[in-house]
């Protein structure tokens, strides 16, 4: 019969980090910091409706802020670290932990969402990769070297808009179930707030998703026209 | 009624196992889902072959012993329901029925239906108790608990154990029954003393056991025959971190 040996001792109590729930608050606490980020990075981003000077301004104040652009690239990056350590980690421990499936399975209140948590996460991993190549000028669609004009070429292409806005729906799936889930992993459950606690994620998610394809889609040519109507 | 009947077999733990279909006729609509069963066996012992191995004992939702994958859901579609309080009349005449183990790595399958939920003691031994100096029974009332409190200590106290929430899990994590017992004996006076130890010790077993991580699916509760709900795992995890800030 399989079974772990019966810990028996209080001396023998593990350390923190060894409690899969630790992990899961690390999991948790390093997404609503990516979250938190990413609220950041739109509202930073809004400068792209205000032409090329605007944005070169921008980024020309943000390299004269070291300690607020070097803290901020690190804490995402450790971020981001963690949240890719242990993502994956309990996703196959968790497949493992059953080793034969069933055969018929009727599932009762899980959502799509949380069932495509690996699925949805390994795909914004990859969005990240284009997206930072896309900045940094890596993915050409432009032939100046100036990042706005390549940020706007790149979003006049439909292929990099498409994976752009569908990237968007992505990151509201996960976050509808991530930011579901860390109110449980982080203990906080009460009879009188947890009505709140679904739309909260649905709204948070959901309402990123639409600002950064609102934005997007501004920066496309029809956007410009837009833009140019209304004004 | 008559149903058709696709129960997992399987020998040993080692065996590969396969369904084999049943026909069975004149079922009554107010036999228990077990005593259905019961007619299932009497029929193969009666012709020389193996009975169905099929884990019960109180029959009165009490043990936590009944332990069946009834189409898809454990302990079938009744909900708040075990196994051995499902009737037939939840199931239609003509209907096809598929009964499987509970499938979980942690929980073996020793045959059949049968499977070996051993890990869920070692939890408990772990950590699932209360220390008292024996004397005279003391009077239950001198202690003193609100009411409320006590009604929530009595929620979690009614988890028979079955395993029906970790059976559910899209993660097979035990979460919930933890949960339940770290709750049941943390919010009364008495399990105070133990309290860090206890959610230390019966987590870390847990893990240990070889059960996954709780990705909050709420599947657990909705299976849960007792309907003790996932507010549970988050105090449990709440009396994690008070583990390490708080001696006691
Ligand atoms: S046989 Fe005891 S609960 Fe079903």
């Amino acid at each position: 019969m399989p079974g772990a040996p019966l810990l028996t001792r209080d001396s023998e109590m593990p350390g923190a980090w060894s409690y899969s729930v630790m992990r899961k608050v690390a999991m948790a606490i390093s997404g609503l910091v990516l979250v938190a980020f990413l609220y950041g990075h739109w509202a930073g981003n809004t400068v792209l409706l205000s032409g090329e000077q605007a944005f070169n301004d921008y980024l020309d104040w943000l390299r004269n802020h070291p300690i607020l652009h070097y803290g901020v690239w690190i804490a995402i990056a450790l971020a981001l670290l963690v949240h890719v350590a242990v993502g994956p980690r309990h996703w196959l421990t968790n497949r493992m932990a059953r080793p034969r499936r069933y055969r018929k399975r009727k599932l009762q209140a899980t959502t799509w969402a949380a069932r495509t948590m690996m699925a949805s996460g390994t795909f914004l991993l990859i969005f990240l990769g284009v997206h930072i190549a896309h900045v940094r000028g890596w993915l050409v669609f432009d032939d100046t070297t100036s990042t706005f004009q390549n940020l706007r070429a790149g979003f006049a292409y439909w292929p990099v808009l498409t994976l752009y806005v569908v990237a968007q729906v992505a990151l509201a799936l996960h976050l509808y179930h991530g930011l579901w889930s860390q109110f449980q992993t982080l203990g906080l459950h009460h009879p009188r707030y947890n009505h709140l606690r679904r739309p909260f994620a649905f709204l948070v998610g959901a309402g990123l998703a639409i600002l950064n394809i609102g934005l997007i889609l501004l920066n496309t040519g029809a956007g410009q026209q837009l833009i140019g109507s209304a004004t | 009624m008559n149903l058709t009947l696709h129960v997992w077999r399987q020998a040993d733990s080692d065996a590969r196992g396969d369904f084999e279909t049943f026909k069975i006729s004149d079922v009554s609509p107010d036999m228990s889902f077990l005593e259905m069963l019961d007619v299932l066996n009497e029929g193969l012992i009666s012709e020389g072959s193996e009975p169905v191995a099929f884990d019960h004992d109180c029959r009165e939702g009490i043990c936590g012993a009944c332990s069946l994958v009834i189409n898809g859901v454990p302990h079938g579609p009744q909900k708040a329901t075990t196994t051995c309080q499902l009737y037939m009349r939840e199931f239609d005449d003509g209907q096809a029925v598929w009964i499987e183990p509970w499938r979980v790595g942690a929980f073996p399958v020793v045959r059949d239906l049968v499977v070996d939920r051993s890990a869920f003691d070692r939890i408990l031994q772990a950590g699932g108790y209360v220390s008292v100096r024996t004397g005279a029974a003391p009077d239950g009332n001198t202690l003193p608990v609100p009411k409320d409190v006590a009604d929530r200590a009595f929620t979690s106290a009614t988890c028979i154990g079955c395993g029906a929430c970790a059976a559910a899990c899209p993660s097979s994590s035990a979460s919930l029954f933890v949960a339940a017992k770290i709750s049941h004996l943390g919010l009364l006076p008495q399990g105070q003393v133990e309290r860090n130890s206890r959610v230390r010790m019966m987590l870390a077993q847990m893990d240990g056991e070889g059960f996954g991580h709780c990705s909050n699916h709420a599947e657990c509760q909705s299976a849960c025959p007792k309907e003790i709900d996932i507010g549970r795992i988050a105090r449990m995890n709440r009396d994690l971190y008070r583990s390490f800030v708080r001696r006691t």
